[in-house]
């Protein structure tokens, strides 16, 4: 059986700007296995959140999507648009970065609930209102059944966060992509969050696409990571070795550059300039204006993905040199 | 250097047609804590915790509902107008939002040399001139190319910059930084960070930060004060406080931080119901019907900040601590 759910091929997400294209997603490749949380790692403009809104066809005018995106094998980019809808929310569900806006305020939360599923599933009122209580108790809201006539308005970012995913969960989701799910949550309340994700994932065995900057986030719930830097890849590997050996000087800098808790450090290794526009973005290597390791080959050649080490993919010209 | 003693800042909640006053949103209720000169204290809690309120009290941004604030020993909610000014140039702020707390009418030049020409540091324009290229090369940034463009033209992290050589140009003693790498760029934080750094041991700042982010206050800070709903529930040296919470909602906030680092899995405390609203806060200690501790008397009587630690002073507002 085959045990990859997702797989794309050589995206490519242009935007056809008047200042120029702006190429957000370039020449990305990625796999999602089965039951395998994915963290995808990435400061503002470094193309994730477009990656996830191409993956479910999304993207808004001006952008174009090309490449593969590979859905159980079958490439969603020449589905129909009617078929599109039925991936969208049933195979595959986004929780959206902000939970405030993204809820209907004029409609109760059970209506919103109760609406993904009628869309998805065939079946009778009662039965949908069951599923909808059913999914608001999994997600841990009390009450359930008197808080499903609530209003958006009438819940705490926590809990409308919790609404949002008993939103995406409500079908069944084989992939469930978390675009900065719990950016915009206190601490304590995404501590819950993300300990009522792993929680869901085991139950219904679902793969999560998890889109943050948080490192401490990715590290605490993904298998394996992946780094975006100005739309391109940088790195792939499992958690451990992301964090403990990474082979990308992007990724090295970055897990450098952070204030930790579990490391004291009198000054921290600040990456110098700034993230680069898309429109035009640095020659060669996209991140060595940045890179402490830079040479000249850099900015001249850009460097490929290649395979390190079984499951290690880095995108380095000097990858050799500086980590062996 | 600055004292705070039971600062409290209301405000008013108006219903109906007649804005007929229906209670209180006890936004800061009743906090002490002083800052030493030279030291950084971090003033840290989850939204809505009353931590930007009490800052900008604190400037008499707002007006406080009551409490004293001392700066230098001087009362600074009794200050006269003609105080006030030099109170406003020896206290500065740094605010969150680079986007917003940025003209986009002026130039970086107007920006940074507005403080200047309000306090009359410096009155012909070639000292001026120098003042702010000097202030903006401090900041990081380069004058011949920067000094005359508009905020839009600038990231995040460069628009801070501009905030933060602004706050320095009326040489300031103390800065009160509120948030100030929450929206800038990961890979840009730590250069910011490193800035504030060096300029505080450069123009020897006292500085009150405040933010959520446990992990940046830990580096940044000396001391700490943790707050909920409007009350401060402990301070202590950075060191003691990560190592050694003292009250329950200190340990669930430490607790519930992620780690970047996959081989730690720490044990996390889960937090039991929402964080109360500062309109009708919980009788007693306000964290009491969250808490797993809690105990009868937490119910009634509110607890008090005591110090546990002897000379280290590590203050605590917990009926189980004494």
């Amino acid at each position: 059986m085959n045990k990859t759910i997702l797989q794309i091929k050589d995206l490519k997400t242009y935007f056809y700007t008047d200042a120029g294209i702006a190429k957000a997603v370039d020449e990305l490749n990625l796999k999602i296995e089965r039951k395998e949380t994915l963290g995808l790692i990435g400061e503002s403009g470094s193309g994730k959140t477009v990656t996830a809104l191409s993956i479910l066809r999304l993207v808004p005018f001006p952008g174009r999507i090309t490449g593969e995106i590979l859905f159980h094998g079958e490439n969603l980019l020449e589905k129909s648009e009617e078929e599109m809808r039925s991936v969208r929310g049933g195979n595959i569900a986004m929780i959206f970065q902000d939970p405030m806006t993204s809820l209907n305020p004029v409609y109760t939360i059970g209506n919103q609930i109760s609406e993904a599923i009628e869309l998805h599933q065939d079946l009778d009122r009662l039965e949908v209102n069951k599923n909808v209580i059913d999914m608001l108790k999994k997600v841990g809201i009390p009450d359930a059944a008197t808080r499903q006539r609530d209003y958006p308005h009438q819940f705490s970012g926590g809990m409308r966060q919790r609404v949002m995913i008993a939103m995406a969960l409500s079908c069944n989701p084989e992939l469930l992509i978390a675009d900065e799910a719990t950016t915009n949550l206190d601490v304590t309340v995404q501590a819950e969050v993300l300990e009522l994700m792993k929680n869901l994932k085991e139950e219904f065995g679902s793969s999560i696409l998890l889109i943050t900057h948080d490192l401490g986030v990715v590290a605490e719930m993904s298998d394996k990571v992946a780094v975006l830097y100005a739309g391109k890849l940088m790195e792939f590997c499992d958690v451990e070795t992301a964090f403990m050996a990474p082979q990308h000087p992007y990724l090295e800098a970055l897990l450098e550059s952070i204030p930790r808790l579990d490391v004291d450090k009198e000054r921290l290794d600040a990456i110098a300039g700034t993230v680069p526009e898309l429109v035009n973005p640095p020659q060669g290597c996209r991140f060595h204006p940045r890179c402490k390791y830079a040479k000249e080959i850099c900015n001249k050649q850009e460097p490929q993905l290649i395979e390190i080490e079984p499951g290690h993919s880095s995108a380095c010209l000097r990858v050799d040199e500086i980590y062996h | 250097m600055l004292e705070v003693r039971n600062l409290k800042k209301y405000y008013q909640l108006k219903a109906g047609i007649f804005k007929k006053q229906v209670g209180f949103v006890h936004a800061v209720d009743g906090i002490s804590f002083n800052v030493k000169k030279g030291e950084t204290l971090g003033l840290v809690g989850e939204s809505g915790c009353g931590k930007t309120t009490a800052g900008l009290t604190i400037l008499r941004l707002i007006e406080p509902t009551a409490g004293e604030v001392f700066f230098e020993g001087k009362d600074i909610f009794k200050a006269t107008k003609k105080e006030m000014r030099t109170f406003r140039r020896e206290l500065q702020i740094i605010f969150q939002d680079p986007y917003s707390s940025l003209n986009p009418r002026m130039t970086v030049y107007d920006i940074v040399s507005e403080p200047l020409k309000v306090h009359g540091l410096a009155r012909k324009k070639n000292e001026k001139t120098e003042k702010v290229s000097q202030l903006i090369k401090k900041a990081g940034l380069s004058p011949h190319e920067h000094m005359h463009r508009y905020p839009h033209e600038f990231s995040g992290g460069q628009r801070q910059r501009i905030g933060i050589a602004r706050a320095l140009a009326t040489n300031p003693k103390l800065i009160i930084a509120d948030e100030p790498v929450s929206s800038i760029d990961v890979s840009v934080r730590a250069q910011i960070l490193n800035l504030l750094q060096d300029l505080k041991k450069e123009f020897r700042l006292t500085m009150l930060f405040i933010s959520h982010d446990l992990s940046v206050v830990k580096h940044v800070c000396n001391r700490v004060a943790v707050m909920y709903v409007g009350k401060i529930v402990e301070i202590a040296k950075t060191k003691d406080l990560y190592n050694n919470p003292q009250h329950p909602y200190s340990e669930v906030l430490l607790s519930a931080i992620p780690v970047p680092n996959p081989k730690i899995r720490r044990k996390r405390i889960l937090l039991r119901g929402e964080v109360p609203t500062p309109v009708n806060p919980p009788l007693g200690c306000r964290f009491h019907p969250r808490c797993s501790y809690a105990e009868p008397a937490c119910e009634k009587v509110e607890p008090k900040l005591i110090n546990i630690g002897g000379p280290d002073e590590h203050l605590v507002a917990c009926h189980l601590r004494k």
